[in-house]
């Protein structure tokens, strides 16, 4: 007998090569999730963006539902556990939070469900799924996690550290902690806004430390996915000359 | 004979008519959505930017 799930798994998984059916849910897919970005764009409500909502809200719903009756051809074994652990992957994390703002549309308006509208950016992410390069990406930043990781502490230690000194040499200039926090952020990164600038001699060095070392590990991240990118690159054209 | 039987091979190697139609009808739902949203999204797009 002819496995209804498996078939609906396939379809729900980016197109092989001659399978219409699951090329066609991609492309419905893929304008659904571009079309649904759309009231994102714009300023009011109109009928237009309301049925976009309708619309693309019951077809990432569906989808939603549909993955996860399939999660345990996904996951790769049939078990109760295959559903709960496929909940919490990342894509089905992003698959949920973007169906989120479905509350919306059968909820009186509230600052709090409001909020959820915010969700409807997670469908951006939705893409990756769709794009073989996004997916190489992907799986570039997984491999390279650990690295990002230290760099991502180096960062956040080096910004507390500087945040603490001006916080501490110059106390008139900031409010609150989190000013500080703020400042150090916009210098390290070189953004420099210039809506908070130190006065005393000191601060003013170590805002040029700031800027100094933000050049150098603001950069490192760049660098690390560069090369894991190339690395990959390589991986693969070998794979297809072979 | 195979060409008697009237079964196709569709593109998951299912073999028979009626998964052939629903297959096909799938696909064109499918572009039917796609066309329903393009139009609201630039409908949408046009009553937002002018």
């Amino acid at each position: 007998m002819y496995d209804f799930k498996r078939r609906i798994y396939e379809v729900l998984e980016v197109s092989k090569f001659g399978d219409k059916s699951s090329h066609a849910y991609d492309q419905l897919m893929t304008a659904a999730i571009i079309v649904g970005l759309i009231p994102m764009m714009l300023k009011k409500e109109t009928t237009y963006t309301y049925w976009i909502e309708i619309l693309t809200s019951f077809i990432f719903l569906t989808d939603y539902i549909a993955r996860v009756y399939t999660a345990d051809y996904k996951m790769g074994y049939k078990s109760y556990r295959a559903y709960i652990a496929y909940l919490f992957t990342p894509l089905a994390i992003f698959d949920f939070l973007s169906i989120l703002p479905v509350i919306y549309l059968f909820t009186p308006v509230s600052s709090m469900i409001g909020l959820l509208r915010l969700f409807r950016i997670f469908r951006a992410l939705k893409l990756i799924r769709y794009s073989k390069t996004m997916i190489i990406i992907a799986n570039v930043i997984r491999k390279v996690k650990s690295q990002l990781m230290a760099v991502l502490i180096l960062i956040i230690v080096y910004i507390f550290v500087s945040a603490m000194l001006i916080f501490q040499l110059e106390p008139n200039l900031f409010n609150n902690f989190f000013d500080a926090l703020y400042w150090a952020t916009i210098s390290i990164t070189t953004i420099g806004y210039g809506d908070i600038s130190p006065v005393t001699p000191i601060g003013r060095l170590i805002t040029m430390c700031s800027a100094l070392v933000g050049v150098a590990v603001i950069a490192l991240p760049s660098g690390i996915i560069t090369a894991a990118y190339m690395t990959e690159i390589t991986k693969t054209k070998s794979k297809y000359e072979l | 004979m195979a060409d008697n039987n009237k079964q196709l091979i569709d593109d998951s190697g299912m073999h028979s008519d009626t998964q052939e139609i629903a297959s096909r009808r799938f696909v064109w739902i499918c572009r039917f959505f796609c066309i329903v949203l393009a139009i609201l999204g630039v409908a949408a797009l046009y009553n937002g930017f002018m």
